[in-house]
């Protein structure tokens, strides 16, 4: 530590070219080589710009010394890369000396003079070619006791790089003005730096050029330095120098990577000697010695680690949103969403499920042939994935809702042979179960929905058929226990409240056929169901039969029935079930011996049966209407799979907005057409029963006619 | 739960069905820019951009082709404002100098084709793919800041990185880092500045046939570089920057010495070359007495093996 003890005394030595001077000199303290070269590149003291050239953690070590031993400095800095734009550097100069009394240099009562600086750096990358950068120092003075201050200053540079390519090397321009603002106390000069750097040939020739403007505010004097250093290997070079103080210099410089947790050590080493300088100053050899470490993670890997993190959650957090707009049933986004994570991350543990959803997607949008594409390319693409089987109940499901009873048995095959272990497989028997129900296939039917087991989230829908089969073969008894079941399980979505309300009606239906009538248990379940269910006017129709059946011994039932009919009127005006309504009404105006009402009410009833719902016409042109609406329903539903696999670029999205015109079309098209069918079949049932009501109106008519004339006449009684 | 997912699966079917109206567009004839020319092109379609420097940071897009005239005449300059080129899944870019972008290619997520550029320059790596698939041949990558291709936690399966010319990058030649698998074939690396391939503990790198020489290190110990490559002078046409030719001469030791008896480094004909696991022999540790055998890792310095082999 003397050495650097001596340090001021060296500086000032130095500079005034006197060896004797020991005034000193704050004029260039901090323009001395060492400042000049240690300063360069780490510790951002001619620069601060220049720490943003560190992509990794560097920490330095410098030291100048004469062998004389009358001048030193240590030096230690570390710099830190912070994200790819942000550097932080921090140094600490270790700067003073102890005078010997007897050289009789002061007289101040200390023997001590000291000047070190800690600097804070920072600098900022604004442009890829341009960088911005700030000191801000602290200094402990102490001359010879006269003060012990710490007084602030602060230095700020810029820094371009105007180019930095194979054929022209690496280019740093930079400026910078020490102390641009000092507090008192800091009594240094205020100097602008100015400074070339260029590394080229494949990083093997190094040059440097420096020009400073020392005080330039007070009284301006101008120093400069050169230096040139050639790698003759990637691990050694060898250069030359002339330091701001006259002093050529011969540099070399030695590098090894990878030394345990060192990344990249280097030392670098110039000397001179005072023989050779501009002015002998009797100093013998001098020598400056460098030592440059790197540790940890480079900025590439940094930053390669924070986007690998990143990249790594974002086809979850893309999968995610598109499960969200799944359940928000906004399908078309939902399609295109599971689409976007299918295509762009192919090898994301859940792709699969992600085609699976897509498929689902363009599904519940009706869009059948384009989500068989979907599973089916699933199957081809995820062939050792658990959702497999799930794609083949898709196309299983897909087939039983367009009554492709072939395609349906082909996929449930597969399933019950090669999947029969998955969790699908009972989904699979419910759905076969009921394309074998559609098809009249009882037995089969049977088979498969016995199998489903009570914990099954299918056992209520495949009692419930059951529970028709059982109606159709005239097992009454089996009928309403399978129906029962279905009433005593807890409804967990309306899709089993609808299947509940369904039961219940069935239910009555067979406690009404009886052998024995249970018609108090019947009615009950009967007015169980809703006005807002679509079971409800056959519900109302059933109760009001009810009362009907026990009129003839209590007269009053009549005004119940009417009750339930003013129901179906109220709730359910375009009910099929209307004309059967009036006929009961009928019947009870005429078992009170209101003729007039009674023959109106028969009238109505057969005017509405001659009248029907639908004029053939109607169903033709509302047919034709469809079929013109939904034409381009292919080509639509090729373009939404299209788009679905295209990632969103700007292109895409617009294609995108142009064809969710058709989509809205061709779903409106199809949703009143789907009711407009509901009508339909419910007319083809109210075909069925025409005849029967035809007839029922019509003698009830005659009656009702007979009556009215009788009351005229005197009476009849029935 | 296993995939067999392979590049360019996913789009078979809208592939198949684009590919019947696929056109191409000229720039700047048709359009000033590569930009612009995407904006109106689909997937299938390719852009064909004439010689000239075009000062833009282009995004690839899903399923179109980027072709250039010339790799040495036809220059993609990023202005140093991010990537140069950023891949996108089943894009496609060849015949090009893609240079001065923060990355030259930038792949994230994604699967393109990146063959037959020269990509150099960049203030970044050369190509840094993260959690891709990227087929990287016949490329020159040459003089990028940092490392010449990074990939992290690329699980590449089925593509591979081949007859690639990778030098004098700042890092690493190639930086294999993260958990994954990558396929290394019949590619050459020189004087990079670190590795010159490096591999991290967790990737599973398949390193065959490659030639590796005059790095600052060869390779590091997580690479498993085997006997099937070499460390000689490959004897480029010409490796410096004003007339940069990284070809190799006639009567180069790199001809035919690559897998499937192609040539290592730059290929001028098709690499297709028996898969990954085909050959027993490539999955025998290195034998540093062999003539053809790399270097050994970090420590013994390349120069001394490489006179070894020279000497033969």
């Amino acid at each position: 530590m003397n050495n650097a003890r001596n340090a001021a005394l060296a500086a000032t030595l130095l500079l005034s070219g006197n060896a004797l001077a020991l005034e000193y000199s704050k004029t260039r303290y901090q323009q001395t080589d060492y400042f000049g070269d240690f300063g360069t590149n780490t510790a951002a003291f001619i620069n601060p710009g220049n720490i943003t050239d560190a992509d990794q953690t560097e920490v330095m070590f410098g030291m100048y010394s004469t062998v004389n031993g009358k001048a030193g400095l240590e030096y230690v800095s570390g710099v830190f890369p912070i994200g790819y734009n942000h550097t932080i550097g921090a140094s600490v100069f270790i700067n003073g000396a102890t005078v010997d009394k007897t050289e009789g240099v002061v007289d101040a009562g200390s023997t001590t003079w000291r000047k070190d600086a800690i600097l804070l750096g920072y600098g900022y990358r604004v442009f890829h070619w341009m960088t911005l950068g700030a000191n801000v120092q602290v200094l402990n003075f102490n001359n010879f006791g006269d003060a012990k201050t710490y007084p602030i200053a602060t230095d700020v540079g810029v820094l371009f790089n105007p180019f930095q390519n194979s054929k022209t090397g690496f280019l740093k321009i930079g400026g910078s003005v020490q102390n641009a603002y000092q507090q008192p106390g800091f009594d240094n000069t205020q100097n602008v730096n100015l400074g070339v750097h260029w590394l080229g040939l494949d990083r093997s020739l190094e040059g440097r050029a420096e020009f400073s403007m020392i005080d330039f505010t007070g009284q301006s004097q101008n120093a400069w330095a050169v230096g040139a250093l050639y790698f003759m290997s990637p691990n050694v070079a060898l250069g030359g120098k002339i330091t701001r103080e006259g002093f050529p210099m011969l540099s070399f410089s030695g590098n090894a990577q990878r030394l345990a947790i060192i990344r990249y050590f280097e030392i670098e080493l110039d000397i001179s000697h005072d023989g050779i300088s501009w002015e002998d100053q009797k100093r013998g050899l001098l020598w400056n010695v460098k030592l440059t470490s790197r540790f940890g993670p480079t900025r590439e890997e940094v930053q390669g680690s924070k986007r690998y993190t990143r990249l790594i959650r974002e086809p979850e957090e893309a999968f995610q949103a598109a499960m969200k707009l799944y359940l928000q049933r906004r399908f078309l986004e939902s399609a295109y969403s599971f689409g976007r994570v299918v295509v762009k991350y192919p090898t994301y543990r859940k792709a699969d499920i992600a085609s699976y959803y897509q498929g689902k997607s363009l599904e519940n949008m009706e869009m059948n042939a384009v989500a068989k594409k979907v599973y089916q390319t699933g199957i081809q693409n995820y062939d050792a994935s658990a959702y497999v089987p799930k794609y083949y109940f898709q196309l299983l499901n897909i087939a039983y809702k367009e009554s492709n009873w072939s395609e349906a048995q082909n996929n449930y095959n597969i399933i019950a042979s090669q999947y029969k272990s998955s969790d699908i497989k009972s989904d699979a028997d419910y759905v076969m179960g009921q394309a074998y129900f559609a098809q009249g296939k009882d037995s089969e039917s049977r088979q498969l929905l016995e199998s489903i087991g009570k914990d099954d989230a299918n056992y209520g829908y495949a009692q419930y058929t059951l529970g028709q089969i059982a109606t159709r073969e005239g097992k009454l008894e089996e009928a309403q226990q399978r129906f029962e079941a279905v009433l005593t399980r807890q409804p967990r979505n309306k899709s089993e409240k609808d299947l509940q309300e369904a039961a219940a009606v069935r239910l009555g239906h067979v406690l009404y056929s009886l052998p024995q009538p249970q018609l108090t248990r019947a009615l009950d379940l009967y007015t169980q169901v809703p006005s807002n269910s679509s079971y409800y006017d056959e519900a109302q129709l059933a109760a009001a039969w009810c009362f009907v059946r026990n009129a003839a011994s209590n007269p009053k039932f009549w005004d119940d029935a009417n009750k339930h009919i003013d129901n179906i009127m109220d709730k359910a005006p375009t009910s099929i079930l209307i004309p059967e309504g009036h006929l009961v009404k009928g019947y009870g105006q005429l078992s009170r011996k209101d003729c007039g009402n009674a023959v109106k009410s028969f009238e109505t009833v057969q005017q509405m049966i001659g009248k029907g719902f639908l004029t053939a016409e109607e169903i033709q042109k509302k047919t034709t209407d469809y079929q013109t609406a939904t034409a381009d329903s292919s080509e639509v539903m090729e373009k939404v799979y299209q788009l679905s696999l295209q990632l969103p670029s700007e292109r895409v999205l617009d294609k995108r907005a142009a064809v969710k015109p058709n989509i809205d079309r061709i779903a409106t098209a199809k949703e009143d057409f789907f009711k407009f069918q509901d009508i339909v079949n419910k007319q083809k049932k109210f075909e069925k029963d025409k005849a029967r009501l035809e007839k029922d109106a019509t003698y009830a008519l005659a009656t009702a006619k007979k009556c009215l004339e009788s009351a005229g006449t005197g009476g009849t009684e029935f | 739960m296993k995939h067999s997912v392979s590049l360019g699966f996913a789009l078979g079917l809208a592939g198949l069905t684009s590919a019947v109206f696929a056109k191409t567009v000229v720039v700047p004839t048709q359009y000033p820019s590569i930009r612009e020319a995407f904006r109106n092109v689909d997937f299938g379609d390719t852009i064909f951009v004439k010689a000239g420097v075009y000062n833009e940071n282009v995004k690839l897009n899903q399923g179109v082709v980027l072709a250039g005239e010339n790799p040495a005449t036809t220059i993609i300059d990023g202005g140093r404002r991010g990537p140069t080129v950023l891949g996108e899944a089943q894009g496609e870019i060849y015949g090009f100098t893609i240079r001065n972008g923060i990355d030259g290619i930038l792949c994230e997520n994604t699967t393109p084709k990146i063959h037959d550029n020269i990509i150099m320059d960049n203030h970044g790596a050369g190509i840094g793919a993260y959690i891709s698939q990227p087929h990287i041949k016949n490329n020159v990558i040459f003089g990028n800041r940092w490392s010449g291709i990074l990939l992290y936690g690329v699980n590449a399966q089925n593509v591979w990185i081949e007859n690639n010319v990778i030098v004098r990058n700042g890092y690493s030649g190639i930086s294999a880092l993260g958990p994954g698998r990558v396929n290394l074939r019949n590619n050459i690396f020189v004087g990079n500045h670190e590795y010159g391939v490096f591999v991290d503990k967790e990737m599973d790198v398949r390193i065959n046939n490659n030639n590796i020489w005059h790095n600052y290190y060869p390779f590091n110990k997580y690479a498993k570089v085997n006997k099937t490559n070499l460390s000689l002078d490959p004897l480029f046409i010409s490796a410096s920057p004003f007339s940069l030719n990284l070809k190799c001469k006639n009567e180069s030791p790199m001809l035919g010495r690559g897998e499937g008896k192609v040539d290592i480094g730059l290929y001028d004909g098709s690499t297709v070359v028996p898969d990954a696991g085909s050959s027993s022999a490539s999955d025998e540790p290195a034998a540093s007495s062999s003539e053809s055998a790399a270097p050994p890792a970090d420590s013994e310095s390349e120069k001394s093996n490489t006179s070894k082999n020279n000497s033969k």
